[in-house]
């Protein structure tokens, strides 16, 4: 496969973790209090992601208006840095609208966009750098984004990455250990599948797959990647709550 | 050395100040001592946090986030080229500077990259060369999150110094005349600017902006004083003191005699 073994027999990834270990998660909300109605900042090991969330507000363009719900608009930007190589993406970069399309969609049905008709939420992601599993990152940042920026959703909408490696040792395509929450070397080399559920239960609300893997595989992928979504969703809850003390003991509650 | 482009989005959209509000703050900052309505002195700068080596797939990094919420993200990356034998040597470093939430082909980004651009000038591609054949292309992207209340020169600059300033570049462990290969330990990268040429201040210049309102002058204006200013210009520094580019960010009231006692008041107090 690579140079590096991506699983050692000892059960250790690249990276020292086990199988699935997710790596260090760091994220902070209200990072921006002037700019933005909401705003978040994550870190999923190397990958780091901003997120701001402006509206509801009045539709920028007549054509965005829906009599009944509120229109949500994503844009993604990659910063130049963000890749080893330094690679400027344009607007129309296809996979830049890919992820805007899918994260769009994702978050429209996840907001209560019932309450806020003729409205526009417009969510901007800065993805200042990229080491795997971007878009289950910028999933966590949009949610925290929209927490703090006091948007109804029904639940927290968390994205994990799960790779599947197939075992060198036997030519059968058939037979994979998942990977949880892979990381750059993991993402470029394997099959990933990014998936986002609707809090701890298993209503999938996004799911990506990148590569060919069998079809038996899937599943076992699927099982660790919603398990970690749970891991997942533990953690940003924890961070909401904290920062919440933080809020109320300062005195602005 | 043009006057930039109107640079009606920092300034010109934000004064929202009534016409006796304007002649107060007008009447306070000429006084001498001018009285700021921050108290500051009037060489006295907000206090700003700066983060370094944020990012790992960067050469070198940093975050600046200016007291009224402004905030910039610079990374800075390296490739090798090889060196044309006639060729110029301005095209070693490429600053480019997106807005967050504007076009590509923003008039303030566009600016603002150029800006950048010329402050740096030939100085800093000297220190570019591997050997003779060889050398380094600089990319210095920067990345400005949050829309600039006031003008972002100062922030981006600043930004830029910083992230310039912790750079590291692979060590060349290739003979001259051979094609470079460089060692894999980061650990012994070299700094482009190391610690030698603090001591003799040959550092990335920066640009600050300053405000002219009669006799006076200001530093880092806040956008009320910039919108009473008879002028407002953003003067690039070296180490040294000595003005590099300068360039009129704003300038309305008469220009004459005034500008050059303030830039005489700037030489001194810079």
């Amino acid at each position: 496969m690579s140079r590096y073994e991506i699983l050692s027999p000892e059960g250790l990834r690249v990276d020292g973790r086990r199988w699935n270990e997710i790596r260090r998660f760091h994220a902070q909300l209200s990072t921006q209090p002037a700019a933005a109605d909401g705003s978040s900042y994550v870190e999923q090991g190397n990958t780091k992601v901003v997120c701001t969330v402006t509206g509801p507000a009045e539709a920028s363009m007549r054509s965005k208006q829906l009599h009944d719900k509120t229109s949500v608009t994503v844009e993604v930007t990659f910063a130049a840095f963000s890749g080893t190589e330094r690679k400027r993406r344009g607007k129309n970069d296809k996979r830049v609208q890919e992820m805007r399309t899918m994260l769009q969609r994702t978050f429209a049905s996840a907001i209560l966009t019932h309450l806020h008709p003729r409205s526009e939420i417009t969510i901007s992601l800065h993805i200042l750098s990229q080491d795997g599993g971007v878009l289950a990152t910028c999933v966590n940042a949009i949610t925290l984004a929209l927490i703090d920026a006091g948007v109804p959703m029904t639940d927290y909408v968390v994205g994990m990455t799960a790779g599947i490696t197939t075992s060198t040792s036997s030519e059968d395509k058939t037979e994979g250990e998942p990977l949880l929450d892979v990381n750059g070397i993991e993402d470029s080399d394997l099959p990933t599948l990014t998936v986002a559920t609707l809090g701890a239960t298993e209503n999938i609300s996004l799911l990506q797959l990148e590569n060919k893997v069998h079809m038996t595989l899937v599943e076992s992928m699927l099982a660790a990647a919603i398990d970690g979504c749970a891991k997942m969703k533990e953690m940003l809850d924890e961070v909401v709550r904290k920062h919440g003390e933080e809020v109320a003991r300062s005195g602005a509650l | 050395m043009a006057p930039a482009p109107t640079t009606t989005t920092a300034t010109s959209s934000l004064s929202l100040l009534s016409p006796a509000e304007l002649s107060y703050l007008h009447t306070s900052l000429s006084l001498s001592p001018p009285i700021r309505p921050d108290s500051r002195k009037p060489t006295q700068f907000r206090p700003l946090t700066a983060e370094l080596d944020i990012l790992p797939s960067t050469h070198g990094s940093s975050r600046v986030i200016w007291p009224d919420g402004g905030e910039c993200i610079v990374g800075v990356k390296a490739e090798v080229e090889k060196s044309l034998p006639d060729a110029t040597t301005t095209k070693r470093v490429e600053v480019s500077v997106e807005v967050a939430g504007a076009r590509d082909d923003d008039p303030l980004a566009v600016f603002l990259s150029s800006s950048v651009n010329d402050i740096l000038g030939q100085k800093l591609a000297g220190r570019l060369e591997i050997g003779e054949r060889w050398h380094w292309k600089l990319y210095i992207d920067i990345l400005l999150l949050t829309p600039p209340i006031s003008h972002p020169s100062t922030l981006l600059s600043l930004g830029v110094h910083l992230a310039l300033r912790v750079t590291n570049l692979p060590r060349l462990i290739s003979a001259a005349d051979e094609d470079p290969l460089f060692s894999d330990d980061w650990d012994a990268a070299l700094p482009l600017y190391p610690a030698a040429s603090a001591a003799v201040g040959d550092v990335p210049a920066i640009t600050l902006l300053v405000a002219a309102v009669g006799e006076n002058v200001f530093f880092d204006p806040t956008r009320e004083e910039m919108a009473v200013a008879d002028c407002v210009l953003a003067v690039s520094v070296d180490y040294d003191g000595r003005k590099v580019v300068k360039r009129i960010v704003r300038e309305c009231g008469p220009v004459g005699r005034e500008v050059f006692e303030s830039l005489e008041s700037i030489v001194k107090a810079g």
